[in-house]
């Protein structure tokens, strides 16, 4: 573990552009995300495990309080600490985030990991204007001059599709729309070229159809810098719409993790199943949604965490720890016993639904 | 026929614009401009439309929170059934009409709940309060009948009776908006008026406060008016839909039909935005190009025009739709002085150090505004390109001159009057309008 | 039939339904007129029907015939108006703050645990509790201070002074220097006024201006803010045009101006500047009801019915108590440094004892006895500083809202 470390850091030392083929953009191993609190402690992210490539983009699912945002949060360490506690490692381009400095990791922040939220109101500053804020951004980053910058940010602001760039570059936030603020937001987060982006329901609060026009431009965007995006979003929708693969998360872990068509054409872990029967559009028929919730933070139960819910859960899905992660395709992680050994891991699989989804009987539609 | 519980019609709701140091008028927000529809016993309409397409705007006018510019609410529940208009052409159940104390009896049979959760209790008094003093203000002067009832409906709307003496803050959203609904029924009203009632809760929870709405509405036979901005809760609740564009309803019928088989342009688009939950086919929504205009100052002719996918050519162009649309995008560019050469010019000279030649110039607007190099009708091609040698030899005006009179399209200049698909399915475009009359013109040879 | 009362929401007869529509006075209104009420009695029948040079009780004695009872008792008090308005706000205070804060206790204890947090105002609030309680009763106990010349410049105790600066010194005399003695715990002053009578005298007077002066400042101003905030329009606009002029009014040049003709004591300083005081409190509640009536519970109710006095008193009142009462204990300090200053600079009330008498009476000992300049000087500072402090406190501690948003 140790020397594998080294070995990365020398990576990243001597150039920190080159990544070989086999280290991904962003590893993430045996991420937790802790917190203390008055109920005692919370674990948040529980021992996650993940990789972002370049070009890439991973969505990752869940309910609200699953751990979504904390998780993306402890990538680039945004979580408070304390009360807030990270452990594991977290190697971007080989070098392991968790061992630099604040100041250090300040500047990978803005300008090899660019962050975009929700909320595009709460992020920004209403004291200056829109052009103001990026023309700072970009000097920040490097030192060029008012008027390099601000030829920089009019393109910016052109790029993510504000009309008249120019013309509005002096305008202060509350004169845009809630989708044009999450544009510049976008903007804004491109000013340092990221080679990742974090991206936490950027569309949630946005119109659907502002939505789709944020969702393509996303796209462009990463087919134009080759970014890798790690998308977080409770929507399937847009998971469907965006997703190179997925990661579906519970309680603070992960359930399931595939490429996009696994994930919506063959669902295995049973808490994937039913998000994807609640969705009509997949031939679903939970309209009520998935009874039950989530599992108390502070002291979740033993075995799987969705065992509370779950269908097929038996006596040995609430004992010991929550079940393996197994590779039951190339690249398709499930945790759920009945994919180990001595189950049947038939008695999971949900023909009906796979039956519904698959991608023929889709064309045929 | 049935008669409506709830009739409105061509109501309107403009906002003053005020101005300067004697509150002079100088316009208004037509946030709400002349929509009409029915809804029946038992009924539940949606009202979709993107934000600040005035939906809330014309929930509170119905409910009368807001006083309406124009227009009329017609109000036949609760006990008001069968009224007649009187002989002046009023009629006697108008809600915007009412005095104060038929407005509070109209207050016990319509009832509101609230989108944000958060905000819609008095943080300072226990919800129990807060729902019955309702029946406080309508006359329940015993408490513990009032504790009685509330308990118990809060125990039908999935909490306990126990709740009563607990403060907003101790409950989670969607306790919040149960409770909302709870404050909603506690009266018996006829009507509700639900204005994105879960678009600030989760996804799993947003479920459970949907089926909850709809088992209650069963039980009591209430009629709602449901207002959301997202299409897949709409479906999932609604009986029927009516979409708002700018303060305006562009089509409404059966909630089945519509998303079946949308008539208008926009509802197209807005049905085409929702993401599928099928990663095999992405991108194929149609894309909506601009924002919304502001309702201070709407569009002339058909109010989507300036955004609309389908915006009609006239006769003597033939352009492919895409092409069409840009070069309409353009024109307006132009046309509202927001087109700026020095700033083409700067982009080409950042390319290459030498000074842009003017042609140089014309591929590069014709690049930043998505036109192709030449247009396939050549009549506009060559209105394009005179247009474009104006813009780079700096004379604007001849330019826009020449674009607008050139790029007009009949959706800005006529108002489209709604077209019926058959039974109450109606929607206003002119496109149907020219069905309709190539129809009218076939029938009659 | 009508026995039974239905008890589910469908089954209520609204049409039938007769509620007797008695005006009900709530147990907070009833105390307040049974103990509110005789103290503004005493106050009139000591205005109108008491000489200037008689004691208030020793004269009501006469007049109901008890007076050999009041005389048993000790009741000779002569209060001043001052004392009796006093003694009102207190009432006040008691019926309609501390009162509502126990018959809520839920909330109470949820508030405590919020205000509980911030530990420089729980200290704040100790020592005020301190000042109040000295404030109201240590007069009782605690003469006034008297001149004595023999012991002037008496040192505090554990503290000395040199001798050749008192007249005869009470303790010790050791190495030239005279002691203190517990007889003056804190010293004495020119005049041989002890300078602890002088302390809590003083708080009672700093009681008296916050509290009376506060009254009048809220009873204006949240009137006048909150009618304001309802009427809209042209009245609100005037409204506003007067509280301009209020705030712009020189406040302390009309009170001197007033001292130069008149003369002026205490309680003309209270009433100054609590008329005059109340522009801000008027504006910050108009904007206070303003917002809050924006909230959708506001609306709720407006759909339930419910009429604009309703609204007002039940909901937009005490969702902008929290505010409004973190400004009114933020203007305080304002006051206290006004009279404190105009008493330092010798155009006080000498007759009444402040800390800004204190301070002044020692500013031409300070190299020698500076005690008497310190002890008030500390009282008010702290005292200043616990009223910021606890206004901030409270600001935080009674905002439900904000805590719930950062649960989320
Ligand atoms: N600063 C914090 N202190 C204590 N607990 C926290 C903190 N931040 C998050 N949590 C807890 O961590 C858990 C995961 O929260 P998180 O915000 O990651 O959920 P999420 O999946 O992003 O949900 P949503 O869909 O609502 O955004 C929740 O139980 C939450 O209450
Ligand atoms: S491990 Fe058990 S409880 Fe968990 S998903 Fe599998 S079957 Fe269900
Ligand atoms: S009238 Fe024209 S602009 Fe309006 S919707 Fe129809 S085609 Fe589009
Ligand atoms: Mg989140």
């Amino acid at each position: 573990m140790a020397i594998e470390h080294d070995a990365a850091e020398t990576i990243f030392d001597e150039n920190d552009v080159v990544t070989t083929d086999d280290v991904p953009l962003l590893e993430v191993e045996g991420l937790t995300t802790s917190f203390k609190t008055e109920a005692g402690r919370l674990v948040a992210v529980d021992d996650i495990d993940f990789t972002v490539d370049s070009g890439e983009t991973v969505c990752i699912v869940g309910e609200s309080g699953s751990g979504k945002t904390v998780a993306t949060e402890s990538v680039t360490q945004l979580i408070k600490q304390p009360p807030g506690t990270i452990g594991g490692t977290v190697r971007f381009k080989g070098q392991d985030l968790m061992d630099l400095t604040e100041k250090q990791l300040r500047s990978i922040r803005g300008n090899e990991i660019a962050h975009i939220f929700q909320n595009p109101q709460e992020a920004m500053n209403h004291c200056y204007t829109v052009g103001w804020q990026i023309t700072e951004a970009i000097q920040i980053h490097e030192d060029v001059s008012k008027k390099v910058a601000r030829a920089r940010g009019v393109d910016l602001l052109d790029r993510v599709g504000i009309d008249n760039a120019s013309a509005r570059f002096d305008d202060y936030p509350h004169e845009f729309s809630g989708g044009q603020k999450q544009r510049i937001m976008i903007a804004m987060a491109l000013v340092g070229n990221p080679d990742l982006l974090l991206a936490d329901e950027p569309t949630t609060a946005l119109d659907v159809t502002v939505q789709a026009q944020i969702l393509r431009l996303l796209n462009d965007l990463q087919e134009e810098f080759g970014m890798g995006i790690l998308f977080v979003t409770h929507d399937l929708g847009v998971v469907a719409e965006i997703a190179d693969r997925v990661i579906v998360m519970y309680s603070g872990k992960i359930m399931e993790s595939a490429d996009v068509f696994e994930i919506f054409e063959r669902p295995a872990h049973p808490y994937t199943q039913a998000l994807m029967k609640c969705l009509p559009e997949r031939g679903g028929d939970q309209r009520g949604g998935i009874p039950g919730r989530l599992p108390n933070p502070t002291n979740p139960p033993d075995g799987c965490r969705f065992a509370a819910r779950c269908e097929h859960a038996t006596e040995d899905c609430e004992v010991g720890e929550q079940p393996p992660q197994i590779e039951i395709a190339p690249d398709h992680h499930v945790s759920c016993i009945y994919y180990g050994e001595g189950y049947d891991s038939s008695v999971v699989r949900d023909a009906e639904l796979e039956a519904a989804n698959a991608p023929e009987t889709e064309a045929n539609r | 026929m049935t008669e409506p519980i709830l009739s409105v019609r061509n109501l309107k709701k403009h906002y003053p614009l005020k101005k300067g140091l004697f509150n002079r008028q100088v316009g208004a927000v037509k946030a709400v401009d002349g929509i009409s529809f029915d809804i029946a016993p038992g009924e539940t309409l949606g009202l979709v439309g993107e934000s600040g397409c005035g939906k809330s705007t014309a929930a509170t006018s119905i409910i009368r929170l807001e006083d309406p510019t124009e227009g009329e609410v017609v109000f036949n529940g609760g006990g008001r059934a069968g009224a007649t208009r009187r002989e002046d052409g009023t009629h006697p159940n108008d809600v915007t009409k009412f005095n104060k104390r038929e407005l509070k009896r109209f207050r016990r049979d319509a009832q509101m709940i609230f989108q944000d959760p958060s905000s819609s209790f008095n943080p300072r008094m226990p919800v129990g309060d807060s729902v019955g003093e309702l029946l406080q203000v309508h006359g329940m002067k015993n408490r513990a009948q009032r504790r009685a009832i509330v308990g118990d409906l809060l125990e039908r709307v999935g909490l306990s009776a126990d709740d009563y003496d607990r403060y907003p803050h101790e409950f989670s959203g969607g306790q919040k908006q149960r409770i909302g609904l709870a404050r909603a029924l506690v009266l018996n009203p006829d009507f509700i008026v639900a204005d994105e009632p879960v678009s600030a809760l989760d996804v799993s929870v947003k479920a459970e406060v949907l089926s909850l709405i709809n088992d209650v509405q069963e039980e009591f036979g209430l009629s709602i008016l449901f207002i959301s901005h997202d299409m897949s809760v709409i479906r999932s609740v609604c009986d029927r839909v009516a979409v708002m564009y700018l303060g305006e309803i562009v089509e409404i019928g059966d909630t089945d039909e519509i998303f079946a088989d949308p008539q208008h342009p926009y509802t197209e688009a807005l049905l085409s935005s929702i993401p599928t939950p099928n990663p095999r086919i992405r991108g194929e929504g149609i894309e909506l190009t601009g924002t919304v205009p502001s309702p201070s100052n709407p569009p002339s002719g058909c109010r989507f025009h300036t955004r609309c996918h389908k915006v009609i050519q006239p006769d003597q162009l033939d352009l492919e739709q895409e092409v069409w649309r840009r070069l309409l995008d353009f024109t307006q560019y132009v046309e509202k002085g927001e087109f700026d050469i020095d700033d083409i010019r700067e982009t080409v000279t950042l390319d290459d150090e030498h000074d842009p030649t003017e042609e140089e110039l014309k591929e590069q607007i014709r690049d930043e505004y998505d036109l192709p190099m030449t247009l396939t009708d050549a009549s506009a091609e060559q209105v394009l390109n005179e247009a474009l040698d104006n813009l780079v030899t700096d004379n604007e005006a001849a330019a826009t001159e020449q674009l607008t009179s050139e790029f007009t399209t009949p959706c800005a200049e006529t108002k489209p009057d709604y077209t019926t698909h058959g039974d109450g399915h109606r929607s206003s475009c002119l496109l149907h309008d020219e069905y309709a009359e190539a129809e009218v013109a076939l029938s009659d040879d | 039939m009508a026995t039974q009362k239905p008890t589910k929401f469908d089954q209520v007869d609204w049409d039938n339904l007769t509620g007797s529509g008695r005006f009900k006075i709530s147990i907070n209104m009833k105390l307040l007129l049974v103990t509110g009420v005789p103290v503004l009695l005493l106050g009139l029948y000591d205005h109108f029907l008491v000489g200037d040079r008689e004691a208030t009780f020793v004269r009501l004695g006469e007049d109901l015939g008890l007076s050999s009872q009041f005389e048993a008792l000790g009741l000779d008090f002569n209060p001043t108006s001052v004392d009796i308005l006093f003694v009102f706000t207190i009432f006040l205070f008691l019926w309609y703050l501390v009162l509502p804060l126990y018959q809520n206790m839920r909330m109470t204890k949820y508030y405590w645990k919020e205000f509980k947090r911030n530990r420089p105002a729980v200290i704040s609030l100790i020592w005020l509790t301190i000042i109040f309680v000295g404030g109201v009763l240590g007069p009782f106990f605690v003469a006034m201070p008297e001149q004595d010349l023999f012991a002037a410049y008496q040192p505090p105790v554990f503290g000395s002074i040199d001798q050749v600066h008192v007249n005869q010194c009470v303790g010790e005399i050791s190495d030239g220097r005279c002691q203190g003695t517990w007889e003056y715990p804190l010293g004495t002053t020119r005049g041989g006024q002890d300078v602890l009578a002088m302390v809590i005298h003083g708080m009672t007077v700093t009681m008296q201006i916050a509290f009376i002066t506060t009254m009048i400042v809220a009873a204006i101003g949240i009137t006048f803010g909150t009618v304001s905030a309802y009427a809209g329009g042209w009245v609100d606009e005037i409204m506003m045009r007067f509280v301009d002029i209020v705030l712009s009014f020189p406040t302390l040049l009309f009170f001197l101006l007033i001292l130069y003709i008149y003369g002026a004591g205490l309680g003309m300083f209270i009433l100054v500047f609590g008329l005059f005081g109340w522009g801000a409190t008027a504006r910050y509640v108009r904007s206070k009801a303003l917002s809050v009536s924006e909230e959708e519970f506001v609306k709720a109710t407006k759909i339930s019915g419910a009429g604009t006095y309703r609204i007002v008193r039940r909901h937009v009142v005490p969702n902008t108590a929290s505010s409004i009462i973190t400004q009114l204990t933020l203007i305080i300090p304002g006051f206290l440094l006004a009279e404190a200053q105009l008493a330092f600079l010798g155009i006080g009330d000498t007759a009444v004892p402040t800390w800004g008498q204190a301070i002044s009476s020692g500013r031409n000992a300070i190299d020698f006895a500076p005690w008497i300049v310190l002890v008030p000087g500390m009282a008010l500072f702290l005292t200043i500083l616990a009223f910021n402090f606890l206004g901030d406190a409270i600001l935080d501690a009674l905002n439900p809202e904000a805590e719930a948003e950062s649960e989320k």
